[in-house]
């Protein structure tokens, strides 16, 4: 059965290759029936397919999930440039910050930025502030980032865990928190502080997953007002008119007031947030949404 | 496959042009003669010779040529099927369906073997028919996605042309990018 198969697609092979090869075609136009594929394995077999399958796949190879450990991180192959979107959440061991405090810290992250120098979208595991204030400085073009931390918050200082971003990262339009624990009173004073990148955010994400913790009225306030061109925002809070800072109607209002411009308003109560803890690859919009 | 069964038809539709069945509009009754790489001549309808940009631009420049317009690149099998293609979308046109329209052009490429989608590629590049060069890329991207490198190479007769450290190289490159644990 497998024999006659495999017959068959010989049969097949010989007459693609008796008129029309597939090499044939344009470097161009295979480039966009590459790119249209975004699957990693069906990706890692186009490139072992040959030589010239393999100079296209890899030209036209835009989503890295990192895999490996830590520790090799400096082996890393240089062949995935045209990477704009990484993800640096995975790396194993999961959790772990993935540059530690060692002297090779900066040059790390500098080979990180060599590897992949055209990244815009970055997915990162913040375990502490310190990965982002070495790897913030590679990729001061990133537009879309995602940070993840699912261990306790380090630091004191309220809202220094996104100073780094922040500070670096001046076109930054999209953030996305959900799954990054932190407090809800980290995030106001951090966006009061660069007004220019607070402005410049078009999606903000602050559903949070990782805590029941729900925004309280005034931070939702603090936040709009810092970022007044949102055209998308999402965040946890508290309905209940029975707690300290829950969401009335004067709150929507004024959220309305503070970002003109915002076509999507997605806000959950806090309560309902536990269920939802369970899946973390959510894309966001739980029941219980207003 | 199904490539021996069809190349009968597409040969009639070449000596005997079936070009009367859409002949709704009255526009649509001008004919324009075109002929193919291999010295076949094809008289299509002007409303589906308009749908390909490049002869289009020719009578842009000569409006009131009625000469045979050459196509140097284009032969004639994959160019039946692009008519086919192109006299399909002109109904959607008229009435746009978009579910309709998809579910036509699926029902367009499922059809057809790899060789006739990778002869009709350069066509459809070179008349700059964009929705069909989509349509293509697509079908062929849809052939390409999760298959093994063996299978891929002998669907599309591609040879192995690395070595085997080569090979190795980057299938260590890959260790990076794997998604899964298990590898096959």
């Amino acid at each position: 059965m497998a024999a006659d198969h495999e017959q068959v697609e010989e049969i097949m092979a010989r007459s693609c290759n008796s008129n029309v090869h597939f090499h044939d075609i344009p470097d161009a136009i295979l480039s966009s029936i590459f790119s249209l594929i975004t699957d990693t394995r069906s990706r890692n077999a186009m490139s072992l397919v040959c030589l010239k399958w393999h100079l296209i796949e890899r030209s036209t190879r835009t989503f890295l999930s990192l895999r490996g450990n830590i520790r090799d991180l400096f082996l890393l192959p240089t062949c995935f440039r045209a990477v704009t979107n990484l993800d640096l959440s995975l790396v194993s061991p999961w959790g772990s910050p993935i540059l530690d405090s060692s002297p090779n810290t900066a040059l790390l992250a500098q080979a990180l930025h060599w590897t992949f120098p055209s990244v815009v979208t970055l997915t990162v595991y913040a375990r502490n502030p310190s990965i982002l204030k070495f790897l913030a400085p590679q990729w001061p073009h990133l537009r879309q980032v995602k940070l993840v931390r699912w261990h306790q918050r380090s630091s004191t200082t309220l809202g220094f865990d996104f100073l780094a971003l922040f500070e670096h990262c001046h076109s930054l339009a999209s953030l996305d928190l959900s799954h990054f624990y932190n407090w809800t009173e980290d995030l106001p004073p951090a966006l009061e502080a660069y007004p220019s990148v607070a402005a410049s955010l078009s999606h903000l994400n602050i559903l949070n997953y990782t805590s029941a913790q729900g925004f309280k009225s005034h931070e939702l306030l603090a936040i709009t007002s810092a970022c007044p061109n949102l055209r998308e925002f999402l965040a946890t809070c508290i309905f209940d008119h029975r707690y300290f800072g829950s969401v009335g109607d004067e709150t929507l209002l004024s959220l309305a007031t503070n970002c003109p411009r915002l076509s999507l308003l997605h806000l959950v109560d806090s309560s309902s947030m536990s269920a939802a803890r369970g899946n973390p690859d959510n894309d966001g919009y739980t029941d219980g949404g207003c | 496959m199904s490539s021996s069964a069809e190349n009968p038809t597409l040969t009639a539709e070449i000596t005997k042009p079936s070009t009367e069945i859409a002949t709704e509009t009255a526009q649509s009754a001008k004919k324009i003669t075109l002929k193919t790489s291999d010295d076949q001549i094809f008289e299509v309808e002007e409303s589906v010779a308009m749908e390909f940009a490049t002869v289009k631009s020719f009578f842009e420049d000569a409006p009131s040529s009625t000469d045979t317009v050459p196509l140097p690149n284009v032969p004639a099998k994959p160019f039946s099927q692009v008519i086919e293609f192109c006299k399909e979308q002109i109904k959607f046109k008229a009435n746009p369906d978009e579910t309709e329209k998809k579910r036509s052009n699926s029902e367009f490429v499922k059809e057809k073997t790899n060789e006739d989608l990778v002869e009709m590629i350069p066509v459809a590049n070179y008349l700059e028919i964009k929705d069909l060069l989509d349509v293509l890329n697509q079908a062929v991207a849809d052939r390409i996605q999760n298959r093994s490198v063996e299978y891929v190479r002998s669907f599309f007769g591609i040879d192995n042309d690395f070595t085997s450290e080569e090979e190795a190289l980057l299938r260590e490159e890959h260790a990076w990018a794997f998604e899964d644990v298990d590898e096959d």
